[in-house]
């Protein structure tokens, strides 16, 4: 019942394949959600479903408390911008946008004035009388976000928006996106393999797995404090550490590993079990001999990698490997020196198997 | 520069086996007596019979092209929908006709439109008339659209095909229904297989001989069936020239006024 957006227990077989199994989450007005996860994991059906393009076998989905079962496509009221975008080759960009509205029958007039916004707000005001195959994938790219928008949709569907144009231009166009979506104060549900394009769009970000929802946090949530090793591995993380719980206390647990006994953040294990503790590499800090945070340990440089934006040192720490990403001013070491890594309790995290 | 090297052999295959004897029938058609002349073109283009034969051929043609237009976006929509079970089954129905002598298919007809045929006999029992089709404009249309169909359905279901199918989604999710996807996306996009349907279609049925012979015969005469005579029955080889190049030049007119209107219309679209 809560939730502008509600998907409640949805499941999608296909034959013996379940696609999806028991999705559940809402979303509020204005939201930016965003479907996260690898290819087959059940976003692209999740939002199928949303759309109408298929039905679910089990589960219902709601608008503002309207049940959708049975609604097709042409009357669930919702945008979609298509990986491909889909644009009709045949009609010029005014037409395009014009599609939804003629479909909608909304009055000449009013048409060309909201034709006219809809181009503006995607910075696309004097390519009106183009064709799609006359613009750059950017703009068709854009074309087709305006024809979207320019019917007010309860909720528009972003399908792998970004993923056809080139890294540079993917940046830029997510922070657009983002922009665009606040500024149209528009309720959305973003599918994406990306998971930065996830980050920078989304208020929050579903991490799919093998048909159902590993994880459900803001960005900051999804990235800082993966639950699975699935969602850390996708998040890319690195520094999976194996251990024992020794015991707990107000902050977190003690996990004793192979090179010694590790402090972690809040956590739901008991003493005795065995888990996996996982630092991300730009948490780690190299420090000076004698220096510590609350964990700190000696390791061996194994090789240093420079990556433009950060310094990635491979470090030998009794026979397992961390990585750490430190910032570019940190000199480089060289294979064989001894260096001394720190990081903090809160940046130690339990993972659920 | 290799591409433009590949073409050379099919060009030289057309120059022999086409502009070559067509520079002979356009040759043998300005030397009536043996001298230039254009008496053989004056004389068709001044008799009324012969003028109403090439009328005759025209507009039934453009009726052929026009019917099998409108028969063959329905048949194309139903091949072009990979889901149907029944595809391959009126895939073969459809090319049948293609695959039958001329011959055999036209006394076909024959049996059917005549007057003992199951045709009239239909239309006598549900008191449409006693008459019969055959030796009639309407027989002749009947049976072309019949043979030419295929050639209408394939390039259609061609264009069909390529249609990417996120379009009839986006479509869809914009708020449009059935009715509006079929008129501003689907047939749109077919154009360019309908133009090159209607242009095949059109000079085969214009040039077409064994139907028109002999579901028409000698009462309803189509300039091919007349090019015949004038050629075999009264060997007077110079006329019969005269009105291959007539026809041509007819059907050659109309299809370059079709080709630019289809070309006007899609103006700036994506070839």
């Amino acid at each position: 019942m809560s939730g502008f957006l509600s998907v409640e227990a949805v499941t999608k077989r296909y034959g013996n394949h379940t696609a999806l199994s028991a999705a559940s989450f809402s979303a509020e007005r204005g939201e930016i959600l965003a479907l996260l996860g690898p290819s087959g994991c059940g976003k692209t059906t999740l939002l199928n479903l949303i759309a109408g393009f298929l039905d679910p076998n089990e589960g219902h989905i709601r608008v503002a408390d309207r049940d959708l079962a049975g609604v097709p496509p042409n009357r669930r009221d919702m945008g979609m911008v298509f990986q491909n975008y889909a644009l009709f080759p045949h009609l010029t960009v005014e037409k395009n946008v014009a599609f939804g509205l003629e479909a909608r029958g909304v009055p000449r007039a009013q048409r060309r004035t909201r034709i006219a916004e809809a181009l503006a707000r995607v910075g696309l005001a004097e390519h009106g009388p183009r064709y799609p195959h006359e613009l750059s994938g950017g703009q068709q790219q854009r074309v087709s976000l305006a024809r979207a928008l320019v019917v007010r949709p309860s909720i528009l569907l972003l399908d792998e928006p970004l993923s056809n144009l080139d890294t540079q231009l993917r940046r830029a166009m997510a922070e657009d996106v983002r922009e665009i979506l606040r500024s149209a104060e528009m309720t959305a549900v973003l599918v994406t393999h990306d998971q930065e394009e996830a980050l920078v769009i989304a208020d929050r970000v579903l991490l799919l797995s093998g048909g159902r929802i590993e994880q459900v946090g803001s960005p900051e949530d999804v990235y800082e404090r993966p639950r699975t090793l699935f969602g850390a591995r996708f998040m890319e993380a690195t520094n999976f550490i194996d251990g024992v719980v020794t015991q707990r206390d107000q902050r977190g647990v003690m996990v004793r590993a192979a090179f010694g006994t590790i402090g972690t953040s809040a956590c739901d294990v008991s003493e005795g079990d065995s888990v996996t503790v996982m630092i991300r590499p730009e948490r780690i800090s190299i420090v000076s001999p004698g220096d510590g945070g609350d964990n700190a340990v000696g390791g061996t440089v194994l090789r240093t990698n420079y990556h433009g934006t950060y310094r990635r040192f491979h470090i030998g720490v009794e026979g397992q490997e961390l990585t750490v990403d430190a910032p570019v001013s940190t000199a480089p070491r060289a294979p064989g020196e001894t260096v001394r890594l720190a990081w903090s309790r809160g940046d130690t995290h339990v993972l659920t198997p | 520069m290799t591409s433009r090297g590949l073409v050379l052999p099919a060009l030289a295959a057309y120059i022999v086996l086409l502009l070559w004897p067509l520079a002979g029938v356009f040759w043998t058609s300005i030397t009536p007596d043996g001298f230039v002349g254009l008496s053989a073109y004056t004389r068709f283009l001044s008799d009324g019979w012969f003028l109403s034969v090439l009328r005759r051929t025209v507009v039934l043609s453009l009726i052929t092209t026009a019917l099998t237009l409108v028969l063959s976006f329905p048949i194309a929509l139903y091949l072009s929908q990979t889901w149907r079970r029944g595809r391959t089954l009126v895939t073969f129905a459809i090319i049948a006709p293609m695959l039958v002598s001329a011959v055999a298919r036209s006394y076909g007809w024959i049996i059917i439109l005549g007057p003992a045929g199951i045709l009239s006999r239909c239309l006598a029992a549900l008191g449409l008339g006693s008459g019969h089709l055959l030796y009639t404009e309407t027989g002749i249309v009947i049976a072309s659209v019949h043979l030419l169909l295929p050639l209408m359905v394939l390039p259609i279901a061609g264009s069909l095909q390529q249609i990417d199918p996120s379009l009839i989604r986006a479509a869809q999710i914009l708020g449009a229904g059935v009715t509006r996807i079929l008129f501003r996306v689907t047939l749109p996009m077919c154009i360019p297989g309908m133009t090159a349907g209607a242009v095949i279609v059109f000079c085969m049925c214009a040039s077409s001989f064994v139907t028109p012979a002999l579901i028409g015969g000698p009462t309803i005469p189509m300039m091919s069936f007349v090019i015949y005579q004038q050629a075999i029955q009264l060997i007077d080889w110079p006329f019969a020239s005269a009105a291959a190049f007539i026809l041509l030049a007819a059907t050659a007119s109309v299809t370059l006024a079709y080709l630019f209107w289809a070309g006007t219309r899609r103006a700036g679209a994506r070839p």
